[in-house]
């Protein structure tokens, strides 16, 4: 248990689900104490879009109930968790971070919440997202910005704005993501906290908001690396549903992330790109995670990659062209109900031709085996930051759709988009904490379903590090 | 291929965008930039291209 027992809300996930499987806390008490601390935290970063206590509590008297009755308990079993307020669940709220979708409430159910509430898991809410997945920063012009619970004056990342604030601020045990270009790496980068990319087909989407059919993942944020390695080994596997996730056997991620000895890995450090325009405290905090690594026994080397930046430009055209077609219906009837940024994002997809953008999906499996084999050949996992800059101010990023703003969000993420397009797994860690009071953060990125060999190098980083031990304040 | 006049025509008209001559430049420029890399990462024809499905490319390159 962490120094912190007396107050629950501070316990990791699986601390909190160890005490609801001893007895030592009811769900319901758990989830209570969750509902209070998120009444003190949400006047200060307006993490939720919405908080369903009555059906939280509900599932959490179910849970103790099904305790009681000596059934077998699930790994989540009686846990209080939140998410980006995009993943369906019938008849409950799922505005999408819009205003087209304020009232929406799905008649299904996505495989990802089916998934947790078959595990035990208790639904808190509805997270603060960027509008439809679109935006880096956190920013939302219907439901408000969201806030980092470090500094609040400071962008939280996005587009799972609420699942990285609502985690760091220990309001939630853990949150699902989407990440199509940074969405889940970024706000777990901001808070302090493990985001999990995974490798594209690892985690079903059905019933989950689409933004990009060729570029959308769905992955945890949570405080720590064994948290993390037990949500995606609850929402990962194949799912007759959605016929693009993988049928390969899930691998134990809990028992990697317990690894304390890297003795052997190879890590490659890309200087060319991740490396070229790091903010030199940035830079500072990436040495020393090297350092560390170096301690646990990894082998580091510096590595010359295929040039990223122009898997970013084949991405813009596909996520451009995918997200104008999902929303080309609402373009034409409701184009005010979309705030600026979005907006001006989308309609530039109509532009791109049938042509070039099947060239850029074409290319796509060669150039993901021209990437693997030239940047995995010679080490297991790659290191990178995830962001380049310390995390910018809410007000620094405030640009909506004003010249300039898409050079704005290119430099945000910056560092996560290259591997969407090539659909590669990738871990953020906190690093350490910027002059602002803000997380710093890295990734480390791996072959296709290298999921397992990312926990193992997470959970030795975090163990041999202080950086999730410590939680936020609310501020006077 | 739309070029940058019809681009901001359509968006003006067709969408009443009134953001359409920047969205348009902005389209163009990442048309350009994607022209640009295809340049250098398939200098040659698509025609022999093979018809991959990521899914499986993804689970050939595998971390086993």
């Amino acid at each position: 248990m962490t120094d912190a027992s007396t107050d629950p809300c501070l316990w990791s996930l699986t601390e909190a689900a160890d005490a609801v499987a001893s007895g030592k806390i009811s769900s319901r008490e758990l989830t209570e104490a969750c509902l209070k601390r998120i009444e003190l935290w949400q006047p200060v970063i307006n993490c939720f879009i919405h908080v369903e206590a009555e059906l939280a509590l509900a599932m959490a008297d179910a849970a103790d109930a099904a305790r009681a009755r000596g059934d077998t308990l699930g790994p989540l079993h009686g846990v209080p968790m939140a998410h980006k307020d995009m993943f369906y669940r019938r008849g409950v709220l799922s505005t999408c971070g819009s205003a087209i979708r304020r009232d929406f409430r799905p008649d299904y159910t996505s495989t990802v919440m089916a998934r947790m509430d078959a595990a035990g898991g208790v639904y808190l809410g509805g997270l603060n997202m960027s509008e439809f997945a679109l935006g880096p920063t956190g920013h939302n012009d219907h439901w408000g910005h969201c806030r980092n619970p470090w500094n609040p004056a400071h962008i939280t990342g996005g587009s799972s704005s609420g699942s990285g604030s609502s985690t760091g601020a220990r309001l939630t045990f853990g949150a699902l993501g989407s990440d199509t270009g940074g969405s889940v790496r970024l706000p777990a980068g901001a808070n302090g906290l493990v985001g999990m990319k995974v490798t594209s087909g690892r985690v079903s989407r059905y019933g989950c908001m689409g933004l990009s059919f060729t570029h959308d993942t769905i992955g945890p944020l949570t405080r720590t690396v064994a948290d993390n390695a037990r949500l995606l080994g609850v929402v990962a596997g194949y799912d007759p549903n959605d016929p693009t996730s993988s049928r390969r056997a899930v691998g134990d991620y809990e028992a990697a992330a317990s690894a304390r000895d890297l003795k052997g890995l190879r890590i490659g450090v890309p200087e060319t790109y991740f490396r070229s325009a790091l903010d030199p405290e940035i830079r500072e905090h990436m040495d020393q995670s090297l350092r560390v690594f170096e301690e646990l026994g990894a082998i580091v080397k510096p590595l010359d990659i295929p040039d990223p930046d122009a898997n970013i430009d084949l991405a813009n055209i596909i996520t451009g062209s995918e997200g104008a077609t999902l929303h080309a219906h609402w373009l034409r009837t409701r184009p005010n109900d979309y705030g600026p940024q979005p907006r001006a994002r989308l309609e530039a997809g109509f532009a791109v031709s049938a042509t070039d953008y099947l060239t850029a999906v074409q290319l796509r499996p060669r150039l993901v085996r021209q990437f693997v084999e030239a940047a995995f050949a010679e080490c297991d996992v790659l290191h990178a930051p995830t962001f380049e800059m310390p995390i910018p101010t809410i007000a620094e990023t405030d640009i909506g759709d004003r010249q300039g703003f898409a050079a704005v969000l290119a430099r945000t993420s910056r560092a996560t988009r290259p591997m969407n397009y090539l659909g590669l797994p990738a871990i953020t860690l906190p690093a350490g904490f910027d002059h602002n009071g803000c997380p710093t953060s890295l990734q480390l990125i791996g072959k296709p379903f290298a999921e397992a060999t990312l926990y193992r190098a997470g959970g030795a980083f975090e163990a041999a590090t202080d950086f999730t031990a410590k939680a936020p304040t609310l501020p006077n | 291929m739309i070029d940058r006049d019809q681009m901001q025509i359509w968006l003006s008209g067709a969408q009443d965008y009134p953001g359409g001559p920047e969205t348009a430049d902005r389209a163009m420029r990442m048309i350009s930039r994607m022209k640009q890399s295809m340049a250098v990462l398939a200098p040659d024809t698509m025609f022999d291209t093979e018809p991959a499905q990521i899914i499986a490319v993804m689970e050939d390159l595998a971390d086993d």
